[in-house]
């Protein structure tokens, strides 16, 4: 075997490396090995490495024991790695045993010495192969293998801290197929080497040497003399350094003898089984070397390169649509030669069909744990929009799902006929939009590649509506319906202005005589625009989608404070009563939907509703994962590894996010203006101290009084807490200041009138607090002083001491001729303690009473009174209302027992006073129920 | 003049000859120009078969003697209609008002269809020529006639939507007729078809929904009875949201209703959430009235809100003859707040809200306070009135709280007896029937059934007491 063969038998056996390792990064990363790349690598390799062997067994010459025993382990290793990586678990249990003596030997002669690596590499590798790898496939002596190997690496503990070292360390095993792969070979091309030189006698020293360098990874010091005669003495953890300069050398030898490269790639060609992948690897090469197909071209497809022509274009397509989706077919070469195909279609047809070959090619070459390169991207988009073009100017041809499979050869002769084609051009741009939102996932948000991204939102809205009017045109309703949902998911969470941006550049697309579901005289009214796709939905399309369309509606109108619309929406839609049947998705806009909607009311000054829409939300710490922007840290049970893919999955772009402080801001800020008053009323009246409106709110609050000290407010959640104590005390300009000081309002597209909005209703809830806090301590107080004492008109501060006298927050009434509201002295703090106790007394009595007739019920009727019927059907109404579902079954629990107590008491039905309107109609008196349990919930646990 | 008239929003939910009151009264009023009122009426029947009468409208509004031909034409083809309905419908009207078919009548109409094939001849083809007929008749006006044919029909027919519109029909008639004990009956039953009735869309019971909300105001407003059949028709939860959706302007009625019906003074409650919600789609004087009463607490705006009330109100169809009544009413309301929240009113300042003169304002407060047995004085001295605001004093508080226990603690006893005793029956009556057989099955179960609807109903009501 002459030096000259053996390098090229290297390059040979480099390049087919080189090759699969470029496939092998092209294909899914989560594929342990792809087998038609490495099986003929390993093969070559073994080849070459038993052939050596049996080289070296016939010159054999003494060895010391040291060297002996390390190449033995060495090579035991070897084989243990290749068999374990070809699942053959047989061979590698009995090769396992040799190694444990061979190792133990081996060991008694180092003397302390590390062990060669590659043996440590062999054990982490086994013990993590044996560790995932599931039996399933192997056959039946190979399971056996497997478990008897798996038993014995359990009780081989020796090396435990070095394997542990070794699977930790990402250098030197990085669990990189091609970087193992090459090592071996590189490796097993090492060995033969020494063997080879061994009996050389200048080169005994050098062998020796470099054994020695495996062992103890000195080899740098030697590699100057065995670089030139043989490219050989390759340490192991040097293995990437090894391989590129080893490979730059291969490359030179290639062109220098190219001839005999070329020879033998033919030879090894001509041995592969299976010539069709055989042809791909090498026209992989041929497009990593840029020479094209001409160049390289001798056998396989890329022969007849040259015969490109509109006539045999259905044969390409055929082989490539055979090929696709096999492993190991290469799909760049694929996209490259579609390309090609491309220019030489002769007819509208043709290129049609090309196109839709060359999309799906172009799809099939994204990673599947990652997104689309935006360069592929373009193209992919670029590829869509020709083929749209074509389809436009060619009104004949049709593409549709439902078509018969045009199986003719002879497209040649299309004349445009009426033709429909198989194909679906709409799961062609959900791949697209969806690659586009994976992409942003991906991105980093705060960098300028985002933004660059951003950009091309328009140019894919732009191709998303000429898909529109393409389906609208061929009437293909099902690919309309969705389509739209797409196109509305472009729209809904941004404001008029930036879609009127948007919209404009639809404005003039070809296409758009087509198109009948947005009226022409819709053009600059994003309202219009939206509605119309929205109600062509709610009119045609299946449930889920007009559920969504529904939602992302709810969301746009909220976003306009077009809030009473938005709220009519959802309530007559009855979207509550179905929505925890929906998938997570559906379930996270409704709860974007939901939020969106309290941020709306709040800009109205609607406090009361804010509260309501986004306390259910915020009550939960896990907001963050119930509006898909990001998991909550405190997690108490995990999730699986999928779990967590799809969580990742469903994270929604960063553009799209709702700020969580404002949402948070918004939901502190109501329940400030909300619990003050209410526990300040409390106080007065310790009858009726009762749950807290806001759990969250109170508990910050505790927390907030218990700190020592108090540095002045920093962020948010500190701005509200001073004004709440601020208001606690009456002091409304120090509360007003806090709030307006927050910095978080200018987002919120009107902040100047949300502010002036906030004073006047902190003005307000000041002075109820006030009095509500202070009304033992006075007889009468004047009208006149409280409208100077809080900054506001006489005839409002009258008006809202009349609401408070007769819904009788107050115990006191109006004296009109000399202004001042009169405070009668019958309340309860001014009884006796005799008294307080007769009617707490009485009240027990009632409470037992009660509970003497729900025993009774109990027996009677199995449980259930009449009005706990009712409870219950209420209950259940108000169930679904929320998106978070896994709270739901406790707060059920809680609302029910304490139900039938809490659904006679006039407290609650005066919690629930401002929803039920919206109940009733709403139908089934859904947040009505919501409301009422949230309190009862409240009275249960106390 | 027009800024709060409904006539125009109701229009859609009303049948083209109800519609013709309306368009009379409306052009009484003078509230359109009477040229479009005209040209309006003109259209409306232009339509139906009421030749003559369409014929003299033309005259008045091309200011000639002379009728196009096609008058005469379509005139005669009416009559040679209604003609041949007749004849064809002979048989079957004469079977049907034979007394011995009458009694044998039952309730399952497939029986009596049965019946009537077999002892009459009647086919089931006849029954939907008196629906024609019917039809026919209403078109041309003859309303009477109308009625009894599609109350034969709605009996005889099996088909469930053509029964529904008959109904419809008969409604319409005997509104149309001024029958308003029949039509408070009709009105009824049509109610509960539409509710019990399961349509294909809800959108289509909605709208079901909200023409019987408008066709019912006529028999409303007309029947003594009315006052509190809106009221608790339109409080249903179902007709609450059917007005919300699609109809907020009907809220005007229910809260002239409400206003005007003083006993029903809890509703005034419910109602204000109501119009609180709508608030945003629809308002005028009459609902903002009761907002700025109740929600706002702002009496001057209610005050100046009641005054406009009067105009709106007297240009209302339906509500033009509760003007009086509504204006004393939405004053006693007006009042009793007032005097809820003060302790001291200055009557001056009241007379003027009210829209009185002191001496007026002076009687009526006099009587307002003898009326309800309110706690007030008046000081002629101040010029004032004083409340005495009662508060419940805590032995007052006690002693109710306490009060039910008894009753409470005899309705269990009673409830414990009352099972021991009817667990025992149950068990005789099972007996009883097991050896009667099956014969005569359904009455019995019917009865039982009303038996213990019965028995379940005394035990909420004694539930109920309780609290």
């Amino acid at each position: 075997m002459s030096r000259f063969f053996r390098n090229a038998n290297y390059s040979s056996s480099s390049d087919s490396e080189s090759s699969g390792s470029s496939s092998d990064s092209d294909s899914s990363v989560n594929e342990v090995v792809s087998k038609p790349t490495t099986t003929p690598a390993s093969r070559f390799s073994r080849a070459a490495f038993d052939s050596d062997d049996e080289d070296s067994n016939v010159k054999r010459v003494v060895k010391s024991p040291k060297q002996k025993h390390t190449e033995e382990v060495v090579s035991l290793s070897r084989t243990i790695i290749k068999a374990a990586r070809e699942s053959r678990w047989q061979a590698a249990t009995s090769d396992f045993d040799k190694l444990r003596t061979a190792a133990t030997k081996l060991e008694k002669v180092l003397k302390g010495e590390s062990m060669p690596r590659v043996f440590i590499r062999c054990l982490a590798l086994l013990e993590e192969s044996t560790d995932e790898k599931s039996k399933g496939k192997l056959s039946s002596t190979d399971a056996r293998g497997f478990n008897q190997l798996k038993q014995r690496l359990r009780k081989y503990k020796d090396y435990d801290a070095q394997v542990a070292e070794e699977r930790a360390n990402p250098t030197a095993s990085d669990d990189d197929e091609d970087a193992n792969n090459e090592d071996e070979d590189e490796g097993s091309q090492a060995d033969s080497e020494e063997e080879r030189a061994a009996p050389a006698p200048g080169r005994a020293a050098a062998s020796d040497s470099e054994s020695e360098s495996e062992e103890e990874s000195d080899s740098d010091s030697d590699w100057g003399s065995s670089d030139d005669e043989s490219s050989d003495s390759d340490s192991e953890d040097d293995a990437e350094a090894g391989v590129s300069r080893w490979l730059k050398k291969t490359t030179t030898k290639d062109t220098g003898k190219a001839k005999k490269v070329k020879k033998d790639r033919s030879q090894r060609a001509a041995a592969q089984p299976s010539a069709a992948s055989a042809a791909k690897e090498e026209e992989g090469e041929g497009g990593d070397d840029d020479d094209g197909f001409t160049t390289v071209g001798k056998k396989g497809k890329a022969a007849q390169g040259p015969v490109y022509s509109a006539e045999s274009i259905n044969k390409f397509l055929k082989t490539f649509i055979a090929s696709r989706g096999r492993k190991g077919t290469d799909k760049k070469a694929a996209i490259k030669m579609l390309e090609k195909l491309l220019t030489f279609a002769a007819n509208p047809l043709q290129k049609a069909k090309v196109l839709m070959a060359l999309i799906s090619a172009q799809f099939d070459d994204v990673p599947a744990a990652s997104y689309m390169a935006t360069e592929g991207w373009h193209k992919a988009q670029s590829s869509i929009n020709e083929l749209l073009s074509v389809l436009e100017a060619n009104h004949q041809l049709t593409i549709r799902d439902t078509a018969e499979v045009h199986e003719t050869d002879d497209d040649i002769k299309y004349r445009d006929e009426t033709l429909a084609i198989r194909g679906s051009i709409i799961s062609f741009v959900d791949r697209l939009d969806d690659e586009f939102s994976k992409s942003l996932q991906n991105i980093d948000p705060h960098t300028p590649e985002y933004v660059e991204r951003m950009r091309d939102t328009v140019s894919l809205y732009v191709t998303i509506v000429r898909a529109q009017h393409y389906f609208e045109r061929t009437g293909i309703k099902d690919s309309i319906c969705r389509i739209i949902v797409r196109r509305i998911e472009h729209l809904y969470y941004r404001t008029d202005q930036v879609n009127l941006h948007v919209e404009a550049a639809v404005a003039d697309l070809p296409s758009k005589a087509d198109s009948k579901i947005v009226p022409a005289a819709a053009a600059g009214d994003m309202d219009a625009i939206i509605h119309s796709l929205c109600v062509y939905l709610y009119i045609n399309a299946e449930p889920i989608q007009r559920t969504r369309a529904m939602l992302m509606h709810i969301f746009n109108h909220a976003l306009h404070k077009r809030y009473y619309v938005a709220r009519d929406l959802m309530l007559m839609s009855h979207i509550q009563d179905g929505i925890h049947q929906a998938d997570i998705d559906t379930q996270v806009l409704y709860n974007r939907a939901l939020s969106q909607l309290g941020l709306a009311a709040f800009r109205l000054g609607k406090i009361q509703e804010a509260f309501e829409h986004t306390v259910e939300l915020e009550s939960s710490n896990r907001h963050r994962e119930l509006l898909a922007q990001g998991v909550s840290q405190q997690r108490t049970q995990q999730l699986s590894a999928s779990e967590e893919l799809n969580q990742r999955l469903r994270q929604l772009p960063f553009h799209v996010n709702i700020n969580l402080e404002l949402l948070e801001c918004v939901f502190l800020t109501s329940s400030m203006l909300l619990e003050i008053p209410y526990m300040a009323s409390a106080n007065a009246n310790p009858e009726a101290r009762r749950a807290p409106i806001s759990r969250v709110f109170r508990r910050m609050l505790d927390f907030n009084e218990r700190q020592v000290f108090l540095g002045p407010p920093e962020n948010t959640r500190d701005h509200i807490m001073a004004s709440a104590k601020a208001l606690a005390e009456g002091d409304w300009e120090a509360a007003r200041d806090y709030i307006q000081d927050i910095k978080i309002w200018s987002l919120l597209p009107d902040c100047e009138e949300i502010k002036e909005m906030l004073a006047s209703k902190i003005q307000i809830e000041a002075l109820r607090t006030y009095l509500f806090t202070y009304s033992t301590q006075f007889e009468s107080i004047g009208l006149e002083d409280l409208s100077v004492m809080f900054g506001m008109s006489k005839g409002k501060v009258y008006s809202l001491l009349t609401r408070m006298v007769y819904r009788s927050e107050l115990q006191a009434s109006l004296d009109e001729v000399s202004g001042v509201l009169v405070f009668n002295m019958a309340n309860f703090e001014a009884s006796s303690r005799m008294q307080q106790t007769a009617l707490t007394l009485s009240n027990k009595v009632n409470a037992f009473a009660d509970i003497n007739e729900r025993m009774f019920e109990l027996k009677i009727n199995g449980g259930q009174t009449p009005s706990d019927r009712q409870q219950n059907a209420n209950e259940h109404g108000g169930k679904q209302q929320g998106g978070d579902r896994e709270g739901r079954q406790n707060q059920q629990r809680g609302g029910n027992r304490d139900g039938q107590r809490g659904g006679n008491n006039s407290q609650d039905s005066k919690g629930n006073k401002n929803n039920q309107g919206q109940g009733q109609r709403s139908g089934g008196g859904n947040r009505n129920g919501g409301r009422g349990r949230g309190q009862r919930r409240g009275g249960n646990r106390r | 003049m027009a800024e709060n008239d409904l006539t125009l929003r109701m229009i859609p939910s009303l049948d083209r000859q109800l519609v013709f009151p309306l368009l009379e009264f409306v052009s009484m009023k003078q509230v359109y120009k009477a040229e479009d009122m005209l040209k309006a009426k003109f259209e409306l029947l232009s339509n139906t078969n009421m030749v003559d009468f369409t014929g003299e409208l033309y005259m008045q509004i091309h200011d000639t003697d002379s009728l196009p031909e096609d008058f005469a034409k379509r005139g005669e083809e009416v009559i040679k209609k209604l003609e041949e309905s007749e004849q064809k419908t002979e048989h079957i009207r004469e079977v049907i008002e034979n007394p011995e078919v009458v009694g044998s009548l039952r309730q399952d109409k497939l029986q009596n269809m049965k019946l009537l094939r077999e002892n009459y001849q009647c086919t089931p083809e006849m029954v939907l020529e008196l629906y024609k007929y019917g039809q026919l008749q209403y078109s041309c006006g003859n309303y009477g006639g109308c009625a009894d044919m599609l109350f034969h029909f709605s009996i005889l027919s099996t088909d469930p939507e053509l029964t529904l519109s008959a109904m419809w029909g008969k409604l319409a008639s005997e509104i149309l007729l001024g029958n308003w004990e029949v039509a408070y009956e009709d009105m009824f039953k049509l109610k509960d078809t539409i509710d019990k009735t399961h349509f294909k869309t809800p959108g289509e019971q909605l709208q079901q929904r909200s023409w019987l909300l408008h066709w019912s105001l006529f028999v409303f407003f007309n029947h003594p009875k009315g006052r509190d059949g809106i009221i608790d028709t339109f409080m249903l939860p179902h007709y609450i949201s059917t007005i919300q959706n699609s109809c907020p302007w009907i809220l005007r009625y229910l809260t002239a209703a409400v206003v005007t019906n003083r006993r029903r003074r809890a509703m005034m409650q419910d109602l204000v959430k109501i119009i609180e919600q709508v608030s945003h789609t629809y308002s005028d004087p009459v609902t903002e009235f009761v907002e700025a009463l109740y929600a706002d607490f702002d009496f001057d705006k209610a005050a100046s809100k009641l005054e406009a009330c009067e105009g709106v109100l007297e240009r209302d169809f339906f509500l033009t003859g509760a003007v009086d009544d509504f204006v004393e009413n939405a004053r006693f309301f007006f009042a009793e707040v007032y005097c809820r929240v003060h302790k001291r009113i200055d009557m001056t300042g009241l007379a003027k809200r009210l829209n009185m003169k002191q001496e007026e304002a002076e009687k009526w407060i006099v009587k307002l306070i003898r009326d309800t047995r309110m706690d007030a004085k008046i000081d002629f001295k101040d010029n004032t009135v004083v409340m005495n605001p009662s508060y419940n004093p805590v032995y007052q508080q006690v002693i109710e709280r306490t009060k039910a226990l008894v009753f409470r603690s005899q309705v269990l006893n009673g409830a414990m007896d009352k099972r021991d005793s009817s667990a025992a029956k149950k068990d005789d009556k099972k007996q009883e029937q097991k050896q009667r057989g099956s014969g005569n099955k359904q009455p019995q179960q019917q009865q039982q059934q009303q038996q213990k609807t019965g028995r379940r109903q005394q035990e909420t009501v004694a539930v109920g007491g309780g609290y």
